[in-house]
């Protein structure tokens, strides 16, 4: 009885103990094309972000955001959707109505990446030109709170002319930008790498940021992010 | 090498490690080091131009605005990025791993990196409290270098994640750039020019070989 006892225990302490060393050696760089073919990802599988998590971090940057504001915004534009209001659903249905392919993020449904958007399909100017992708973030419970979009690869001039449409758009219904930072032109964007302009505005339930940043060698990238800091 | 350019130049490249370095101290390998510096930090040199009688960790408001400033990056910018901040899942984790610095504790160490590299702190100094992470309340902070291969090994980062990155740390800065920067919370466009040279030329010690080149969210 006490020998099978003994057999037991040493198999479980092996298998435990081999266990955690696969676990060990799977963390070493070399195992890394392992860790892809399993688990389609080279990192550890067992570090990806909660929903509760990700609502977590929304949740600081949106009070950080409300405490530097000093009042509500006029206007909470979100590229035709409606922070704190669009739903998963929602998105779904303007996706297909597009014919335009919305993924989530590392398998977080609650982050989705929409490539190749027309500019149509967001009922914005044509001279904005298609946005490289478009990625939305939901609560857990189901809002949207975020709409970021990236352009990339563009020219100085292109990123200029697009970056002075978004802010002349974004300041006609929010006013003046509570931070702004260069100029939306192509010779300032064109001075070298990490050349940017940025304009802020920022109040107590939104944000709306416009930038443009020179980025070689792929060229300049602009990004819009529309946030919910309710 | 004029002195304010060594200053902004070795600031630049502080900055670079802060801001690189705020993913990968949070990275799946447990390295651990001590120079603030390490062995990848090159100058820049071109720096400096036009600053006038407060210094540049002055300009910066001393360990407080440096603090400050990593603050606000990591909350206004970083935590609200559907992409960066899924490097930061341990940081909003109840409760934090073990072994993982809390935010706060992210926020001590690359605010006394840079007062290091400034001359005006030590690095790592003395672990960085937070009682609130139950799991470390004391995390002794790593060196740069040592974190950024374990990010480049680890995290994979791609050339798309890394742009968008340093892109929102420019954005950070840009609005600091003033033509005489003289003044508390104001530095030079050369000054912004070093730390961009700086920034975009760890690229290659940071992303992986194979990552996406377009965005690699975490896990990529």
């Amino acid at each position: 009885m006490k020998t099978r006892r003994a057999k037991v225990g040493a198999g479980v302490l092996g298998g435990a103990l081999a266990l955690t060393g696969l676990i060990g050696l799977l963390h070493l760089p070399a195992a890394a094309p392992v860790l892809r073919a399993v688990f389609g990802s080279a990192v550890c599988p067992v570090m990806r972000g909660t929903p509760a998590q990700i609502d977590r971090a929304h949740a600081i940057g949106a009070a950080a955001i409300r405490a530097a504001a000093a009042a509500p915004a006029p206007a909470r534009f979100a590229l035709g959707f409606r922070l704190d209001e669009t739903r998963r659903s929602d998105l779904d249905a303007w996706a297909a109505h597009h014919g335009i392919t919305c993924r989530a993020i590392t398998g977080n449904d609650n982050l989705q990446r929409c490539a190749d958007v027309p500019a149509a399909a967001l009922g914005v100017a044509g001279e904005v030109g298609p946005l490289e992708e478009m990625t939305l973030e939901f609560k857990s419970t189901g809002e949207l709170v975020n709409v970021e979009t990236l352009r990339r690869r563009l020219t100085p001039e292109e990123a200029a002319s697009t970056a002075g449409h978004l802010e002349h758009a974004a300041a006609e219904a929010l006013g003046a930008p509570a931070t702004l930072g260069g100029a939306p032109t192509a010779a300032h964007l064109a001075r070298g790498a990490l050349s940017t302009y940025v304009a802020v505005h920022a109040f107590t339930d939104y944000r709306a940021t416009i930038s443009a940043t020179n980025l070689p060698p792929t060229g300049v990238m602009v990004r819009e992010e529309y946030l919910s800091a309710r | 090498m004029h002195r304010s350019s060594i200053r902004a130049g070795k600031w630049g490249t502080a900055v670079v490690a802060l801001a690189l370095g705020a993913t990968s101290l949070i990275a799946c390998g447990s390295d651990k080091g001590a120079s603030p510096m390490g062995g990848g930090a090159g100058t820049t040199g071109a720096a400096g131009a036009g600053a006038a009688t407060l210094s540049l960790y002055e300009r910066l408001g001393g360990k407080s605005g440096l603090e400050a400033f990593v603050k606000d990056v990591v909350e206004t910018k970083i935590l609200t990025d559907a992409d960066l901040k899924t490097f930061f899942f341990n940081q909003v984790a109840t409760p934090i791993p073990a072994g993982h610095p809390s935010a706060t504790q992210i926020v001590v160490c690359f605010g006394r990196f840079v007062g290091a590299a400034l001359g005006a702190d030590s690095y790592p100094g003395a672990p960085a409290a937070d009682a609130a992470n139950t799991n470390t309340p004391s995390f002794t902070c790593r060196s740069m270098v040592e974190a950024h291969q374990g990010a480049s090994s680890m995290l994979h980062i791609g050339s798309g994640t890394f742009d968008k990155f340093v892109g929102a740390i420019a954005s950070s800065l840009m609005p600091l750039v003033k033509p005489t920067a003289t003044q508390a919370g104001e530095i030079t466009q050369a000054e912004f020019d070093a730390l961009a040279a700086a920034l975009t030329g760890q690229k290659a010690s940071v992303t992986t070989a194979g990552a996406s080149a377009t965005l690699g969210p975490f896990p990529n």
